[in-house]
């Protein structure tokens, strides 16, 4: 089977700066892909590139057979081809309902009884969501706005859900419940592309890692056998 | 399950048309004296609820909204007045006066679209202080400070405009269309369906599409959502409402006036009109624009002749009189407002909830409603 996501010697970058330097990874239909690095390595810029929001300077990106570095395809288009990407920082609308942020996830759709039935979907999956969907974003605690966040990239229906730091300033014990909802998502068909800081919790829910060094990829394996590798436990495991 | 305007607010709306309706039939010369002041009010409202699409929604602060004012004002100008060969009737200067704007707001901002915030906002005034100069100096077309007049379109297009002087119900009531009190209803009733459009517009896709780019860009570009393409199509429709109270201020006074209706002063009372009533929250625009501009067009000369009467100002000292502080009551109201109300005097339902996230943060936008 052809990888949903293929990325080839990608280079990107801001202004003078390029960040990525010929940045190649891969990502199969049903998988889970953390990418682990330090901060300023590219991880979120890697994201970025890839839902077309920073623009690629050379290389490939494949996702689902279209290249999309070739045919120059804006972001607003990739969303339609099934990437969707939940940003760092989480980045709801504070000022929308839950529900509207949901609707807004689903703003490239045409067929409103599915995205209802999407909503309802989310609700399901979030219960605390639906008892809040009235209420601003802004109101909701840290943990359920990520989870806000990661319901409005679904409503996209994406084939692959890009997913940056979803952790991050979170309790230990809400992290804990996102990677549930992250195997949950996977378990039921959706690919993922992880990029973490929390590199332990990510490995452990991954079935591969990268690790990504001042925009280059310098180790890429099976996610159990990085998280045994004793340099990457040095470096990223604080052991 | 789209918040709802409460019932309450549409019995207000109701109750408010049906007295602007009612008014002209007061038989009574005094009253219909200051009825007749409410066309420019209904016609500065729709400037105002234009300029509260982008500044309001869309969260793009335009220092230049006179600018689009001022082109639908000559548009109409242009098509109307003796010395150019159209003479076109109302129905294609309105429709002209719109593209007109419209076209130009697009064509202004396509190249700033990359400018945010304050970078945006100094364009779109340098923009709004060009087209004075240009009204100012092109003379061939604009005539200059002398401005284009008669603005008379007629009514409907081959037709000579009927004599209505056989309908006069109440004192003061004209012979022309363009008379009091047929245009002023002509733009209550514009300004009715001006609002209801945007009522509509703020709860559809379209409407949420603006609010989630104003909230952050970064994330509405990640949901698929194109930001260039918001932004000119909120630009359109606002410099297009302007536009068309540009035309209707036109042929309310039957003359373009000179550049100086459409200068930088406009712009700001037009912005102070957004803020005070509430920026992004329609009736609170509207609101803000009855208080300021009826305050300045209606309260001021009323307090200046009491004055004089009064003989308490017999030198005809400018500080003495009200109309002198007129700017200075302006800054002095905003400054008020900013410490003690900033979400302005009838905020939307979000903006409450941004200033004042404290207050009771169980209150839901479902129940406040989002007028």
């Amino acid at each position: 089977m052809p990888p949903l996501l293929d990325v080839r010697d990608l280079e990107a970058g801001y202004g003078p700066i390029n960040v990525l330097h010929r940045l190649s990874l891969s990502v199969d239909p049903g998988e889970i892909v953390a990418m682990i690095g330090a901060n300023g390595a590219g991880k979120s810029t890697t994201l970025m590139t890839l839902s077309g929001v920073v623009r690629a300077r050379a290389g490939r990106i494949v996702f689902d057979g279209k290249d999309l570095v070739a045919d120059r395809v804006p972001a607003h288009m990739i969303v339609r081809l099934g990437l969707a990407q939940s940003p760092e920082g989480r980045k709801i609308f504070p000022r929308l309902s839950v529900l509207e942020n949901l609707q807004m996830g689903a703003f490239t759709r045409t067929d409103p009884d599915g995205v209802a039935k999407d909503i309802e979907k989310a609700f399901t999956m979030f219960p605390i969501l639906r008892e809040r969907q009235h209420q601003a974003g802004g109101l909701l605690s840290g943990g359920q706005q990520q989870m806000l966040a990661i319901a409005r990239a679904l409503m996209a229906r994406p084939k692959l859900l890009l997913l940056d730091e979803p952790s991050l300033g979170l309790a230990p014990q809400i992290v804990v419940q996102i990677f549930d909802v992250i195997r949950e998502l996977n378990r039921q068909g959706v690919s993922i592309l992880l990029v973490e800081q929390n590199a332990r919790m990510a490995l452990k829910v991954a079935h591969r890692g990268y690790v990504l060094e001042t925009g280059r990829i310098t180790f890429t394996d099976k996610a159990d056998v990085l998280l045994h590798d004793p340099r990457i436990r040095a470096a990223y495991l604080g052991e | 399950m789209i918040p709802r305007l409460p019932h309450w607010q549409s019995v207000v709306y109701a109750l408010f048309v049906i007295l602007f309706v009612a008014l002209p039939f007061v038989q009574d010369k005094r009253v219909s004296l200051y009825v007749q002041q409410l066309t420019p009010l209904f016609i500065f409202a729709l400037l105002a609820i234009g300029l509260n699409v982008v500044v309001g929604y869309t969260g793009l602060l335009h220092l230049g909204i006179a600018a689009f004012f001022g082109i639908g004002a000559y548009t109409a100008g242009i098509l109307s007045v003796q010395a150019f060969p159209f003479q076109q009737s109302l129905p294609v200067v309105l429709v002209a006066a719109v593209l007109a704007s419209a076209g130009l707001g697009v064509a202004t901002t396509a190249p700033t679209l990359r400018l945010r915030g304050d970078y945006l906002a100094l364009v779109t005034m340098g923009f709004g202080l060009i087209i004075t100069f240009v009204i100012r100096n092109l003379e061939s077309i604009t005539d200059g400070t002398r401005g284009l007049n008669p603005v008379t379109p007629t009514l409907l297009p081959g037709l000579a405009d009927p004599d209505l002087r056989a309908a006069r119900l109440a004192p003061g009531w004209g012979r022309y269309w363009y008379d009091y009190p047929y245009f002023y209803f002509f733009c209550l009733g514009l300004l009715v369906v001006t609002n209801l459009f945007l009522r509509n517009l703020e709860q559809s896709r379209l409407g949420r599409a603006w609010v989630a780019l104003r909230e952050d860009e970064l994330a509405a570009a990640c949901m698929g959502l194109n930001p260039a393409k918001l932004k000119l199509s909120a630009i359109a429709l606002g410099a297009g409402i302007a536009g068309l109270a540009g035309a209707l201020f036109a042929i309310a006074q039957q003359t373009t006036g000179g550049p100086d209706s459409y200068d930088f002063n406009r712009s700001m009372i037009a912005l102070c009109c957004v803020i005070l009533g509430g920026l992004g929250n329609r009736p609170g625009v509207i609101l803000g624009v009855f208080i300021l501009i009826g305050y300045d067009m209606v309260l001021t000369p009323e307090l200046d002749n009491w004055i004089q009467k009064q003989q308490i100002n017999p030198g005809g000292k400018q500080y003495l009189k009200v109309s002198g502080w007129r700017l200075f009551i302006f800054g002095a109201a905003l400054i008020v407002m900013m410490r003690f109300r900033p979400e302005g005097l009838l905020p939307g339902a979000r903006m409450k909830h941004e200033l004042h996230p404290d207050e009771d943060p169980q209150e839901n936008l479902a129940a406040s409603g989002n007028a």
